[in-house]
């Protein structure tokens, strides 16, 4: 397998933990207790490794793969928007999605001195509800994108 | 230095402001497109760098001064995560807006 593609999947799935660890933060916050909050703590620090990880992770294979390969494909093909629209929208967005995702976090880290009743936990979840969103929604975009190849190349494939 | 909820507000806000005006003026002008590759050889790469490193010294700066002990939730400036998602929700909204627009003229 071409290590575009392995790039790819790492970007994926790297991007997905991240987004399943903020969902973790989220259901921690909603149930929240000493413990609870510990454990959010910890999920919250891995959902921002990886969703600064997913971008490192497609970083070089956006520039050397996506860029030459498959942008020129989907212009030709019958789905031009999928780069125009989604694949332009979708590379600025990611870029939000790490930087609200370590301010949920580093917020969450401050609460931890004003006790399981701080208000800001209501803020904090806010937060972590839209970096699950952004991050799935992440991923809808790439299947719009990968379709396009797919269909550009034809042949049923 | 004292992180804050404020701090750390303004340092996703000001990230999230910045990078979303520096796609629109690149997208808008050639030569800030060029300029934008020029350091890391792909725009999208060099605005990965500067969110980064806007979202680093915007906390820095914000986070310089004293905080007065936080009391409620206004006092402590937690509701300044509310303007955080706000601003992300918008700029989303103006770039996909834009991109519309972009597609729509051809």
């Amino acid at each position: 397998m071409p290590a575009f593609h392995t790039f790819v999947g790492a970007h994926a799935l790297i991007g997905e933990f991240g987004a399943v660890c903020f969902l973790w933060v989220l259901v921690e916050i909603i149930n929240r207790s000493e413990a609870s909050l510990a454990r959010a703590r910890i999920a919250a620090v891995l959902g921002v490794i990886a969703l600064f990880g997913m971008l490192v992770a497609i970083e070089n294979a956006y520039v050397t793969h996506y860029g030459p390969a498959a942008k020129p494909l989907i212009l030709k093909g019958s789905m031009p928007w999928a780069h125009n629209l989604v694949m332009e929208t979708k590379e600025h967005i990611a870029l939000f999605i790490p930087i609200v995702a370590l301010c949920a976090t580093i917020a969450l880290f401050h609460a931890r001195t004003e006790g399981t009743g701080s208000p800001a936990y209501r803020y904090i979840s806010m937060l972590c509800g839209l970096v699950v969103l952004m991050a799935f929604s992440m991923a809808g975009m790439g299947f719009i994108i990968s379709t396009a190849v797919r269909v550009a190349v034809g042949g049923g494939v | 230095m004292q992180v804050s909820y404020r701090s750390v507000s303004l340092a996703a806000i000001v990230t999230i402001i910045v990078v979303t005006v520096v796609t629109l003026v690149g997208e808008l002008s050639a030569p800030v497109m060029k300029l934008l590759t020029y350091p890391t050889g792909h725009h999208w790469i060099t605005k990965n760098f500067l969110s980064v490193i806007v979202f680093l010294v915007t906390l820095a700066i914000a986070s310089g001064g004293s905080s007065a002990p936080e009391k409620s939730p206004v006092e402590s400036g937690a509701t300044n995560l509310l303007w955080v998602g706000a601003t992300t929700v918008v700029c989303s909204a103006v770039l996909l807006g834009f991109f519309i627009i972009d597609v729509l003229k051809g």
